[in-house]
């Protein structure tokens, strides 16, 4: 395991891999920033860049761009009430009334403190805990990969939220179903794909990632007429106040950095689970722990009700890198994103990339550490100045996006199709967000597809034909059991719910 | 009928459709029997069909997605849906014409086109937001990362460039 830190650490510290640590974390805190595009978009827009690079290289610049997004949402959050990504809307809760008391400065500070504490513990956490899942997933064969898809797309749909359980494993459905266009894994033939040869590799991840994220997110906020820029002017011309935190306010942010970093990190590991649901939960926690005036202040400017989030989903973001490096399988959108970059790359994620691509397996995860001392030492001095970026007018701003979404899907394939494709997606994708359809379980059940049929089929092969795999293989029944469970919760909370109001009907 | 209620409705009515194209795939002989080609799409199939099918019957919460589908519909009537036509058009004019006038004209007309739909008029800002970004970005491309971006003419601008040179 040394051996492996150490060569991570070299490739880390390589003079181009540092710079890419610093481009992701500047470039994401921009788009990250903006509203309406989210850590998906932001590293969908990287990987055509990435494609030139070694694997390790793309992952610290998507892995930086992940930070920098996440920390230009909290800005964004904290300035103007309008988080760019949904992992930071409860910062706002407590960042944004900051603000208006003239402290933006120091809210801006806690939450780069509270997500530096929050990522570096994450960190720790990573190193320990990736190496020891990744020997664990050495033993584990085609029909346990198989349950562990299965697992993990059904925890997407699980987290969705309240009601919208159905929604997301729709969704999921539709990504599975697009990922058997093109041509039969096992034997090569056709299959679906309307008899267009433009369609016999199927249709790429980066085209469905950039078009139902980057290119369905841009055409919303033109949709909704959204327009960010005076308040945005208003806030960034306002009084930053000093970025300084007194003892007092770093002793009250002590215990709830640590609480929420353990909260974060487990909370992103679990599949499906993400940044978001970490936030909300530890936004949560602290209002419970708060007694007295300390619980009064939630929702009023409250340093605890900022800290709790901001550290919660640093952690979370890290967390969610365990799954992926370790077993190959993404948690949540952001990585399922990640993960289609690194098949692209070539790479085979999974235990195998612990073994035999130390390199990659360690950089991304020393990289994420430079990450977060970068947004600490860089961008906090830098706020006042990367959020004038946001009073850049929508209306240039939306094109450009565009124009960067297109090219990039374009400079990979070199086929116009891919461009009309995009579109079609694109309009598709924006009708279903207006009927209120999560994308990110379609991404990943995108590009979980091919692996699931793949260890399915090879392991029925493997057992002749039959799927007694399924029941007799612990490790298998295990995951099922579980996903058994996650399936059934959201019911039995659905039939409580429905003898409740019944009970409650005729007691009426 | 709820606005959901809708949404049950196009996604069962794409499950059905996406299962009847799956009875369609070829399978070859020497694999008809047990998992095949076509096993997985119309497992996916059935499986749509039924959340579909429950999205459709299963009670549902209040919210947003019980809103009559006649008050969601004149809803989305107060969107912005001619600038999304126009830059969707926008979108699939620059896909044909790519290859067809060049990166460098394409991109410029996309960048000028697309602003000027998102309400920008002033022509010093539409050309100053477009041919230096454009310029710049095909030089970083062409240049400096040597990353192909075909012909800066495009086949249209090729052949009017041999009309004009076996012209003189």
């Amino acid at each position: 395991m040394l051996d492996g830190i150490l060569t991570g650490l070299s490739t880390a510290l390589t003079p181009t891999n540092l710079a890419m640590v610093f481009i992701g974390c500047f470039a994401g805190t921009f788009i990250g920033m903006l509203p309406g595009l989210g850590p998906i978009s932001a590293i969908a827009l990287m990987i055509p860049i990435t494609y030139g690079f070694d694997p390790a290289t793309g992952m610290i610049l998507m892995a930086g761009v992940y930070y920098g997004a996440i920390f230009g949402g909290s800005t964004s959050s904290i300035l103007i009430n309008a988080p760019g990504v949904a992992g930071t809307v409860a910062t706002s809760f407590d960042g944004y009334p900051m603000a208006r008391k003239g402290l933006a400065g120091k809210a801006l500070a806690i939450a780069a403190y509270a997500s530096f504490s929050g990522g570096t513990i994450a960190a720790i956490f990573l190193l320990i805990a990736a190496p020891a899942l990744a020997s664990v997933a050495l033993s584990f064969q085609s029909p346990d990969y198989f349950a562990l898809m299965v697992l993990g797309l059904t925890a997407v749909s699980a987290f969705a939220g309240r009601g919208n359980f159905l929604k997301a494993m729709m969704m999921t459905v539709v990504g599975l179903m697009l990922a058997m266009i093109g041509s039969d894994p096992v034997v090569g033939m056709p299959r679906l794909n309307f008899g267009r040869v433009d369609l016999l590799d199927g249709i790429s991840f980066l085209l469905l990632a950039m078009a139902t994220f980057a290119l369905s997110e841009a055409l919303m906020t033109v949709l909704k007429r959204e327009k960010i820029s005076d308040a945005a002017r208003a806030a960034t011309q306002g009084r930053m106040g000093s970025l300084k935190l007194s003892g007092a306010e770093v002793k009250e942010m002590a215990p709830v950095v640590a609480r929420s970093s353990v909260l974060g990190f487990f909370i992103g590991v679990l599949p499906g689970a993400g940044a978001t649901i970490a936030s909300f939960l530890a936004y949560g926690m602290e209002r419970n722990f708060a007694r007295g005036a300390k619980k009064e202040e939630f929702g009023k400017g409250s340093i605890r009700g900022l800290a709790a989030p901001e550290t919660a989903n640093n952690a979370a973001a890290s967390g969610s890198f365990v799954p992926l490096l370790t077993l190959g399988i993404p948690g949540s959108g952001t990585t399922a994103v990640m993960l289609g970059a690194l098949i692209s790359y070539g790479v085979d994620p999974g235990p195998t990339l612990f073994t035999e691509r130390p390199e990659v397996f360690w950089s991304v995860i020393l990289s994420m550490y430079f990450g977060n001392v970068i947004l600490l030492i860089l961008n906090l001095p830098l706020i006042p100045y990367i959020a004038r970026l946001l009073t850049l007018p929508s209306n240039l701003l939306v094109p450009l996006v565009l124009f960067f979404s297109l090219i990039g899907v374009y400079l990979v394939s070199f086929n116009n199709f891919d461009i009309y494709m995009m579109v079609i997606v694109a309009v598709v994708a924006v009708m279903l967000r207006l009927f209120d359809y999560p994308m990110a379980p379609m991404i990943l059940g995108f590009i979980l597809g091919d692996l699931m049929e793949r260890n399915l089929r090879r392991s029925i092969t493997l057992n002749d034909g039959s799927i007694s795999f399924l029941w007799e293989r612990p490790i298998t029944l295990t995951i099922l059991v579980i996903t058994a469970v996650i399936v059934a919760l959201p019911l039995v909370g659905f039939f409580r719910q429905r003898r409740r109001l019944a009970q409650a009907g005729e007691g009426g | 009928m709820t606005r959901d209620r809708i949404g049950a409705l196009f996604f069962l009515a794409v499950s059905i459709a996406y299962g009847l194209m799956s009875l369609d795939i070829r399978v070859p002989p020497f694999a008809s029997e047990g998992f095949t080609a076509r096993s997985l799409p119309l497992a996916l199939s059935a499986a749509g069909t039924l959340i579909a099918f429950l999205m459709l019957v299963l009670p549902q919460k209040d919210g947003p997605g019980v809103e009559p589908a006649g008050r969601f519909l004149a809803g989305l009537g107060g969107f912005d849906w001619p600038r999304i036509a126009g830059l969707a058009l926008n979108m699939l004019a620059y896909g044909f014409l790519l290859t067809r006038v060049g990166f460098l004209v394409s991109t410029i007309l996309f960048l000028i086109v697309g602003y000027r739909l998102l309400g920008e008029r002033r022509w010093h800002v539409l050309l100053l937001a477009s041919v230096p970004v454009v310029v710049v970005f095909w030089a970083i491309l062409t240049q400096l990362l040597d990353i192909f971006l075909g012909s800066a003419l495009g086949r249209w601008g090729q052949l009017l460039a041999a009309q004009f040179s076996g012209g003189a």
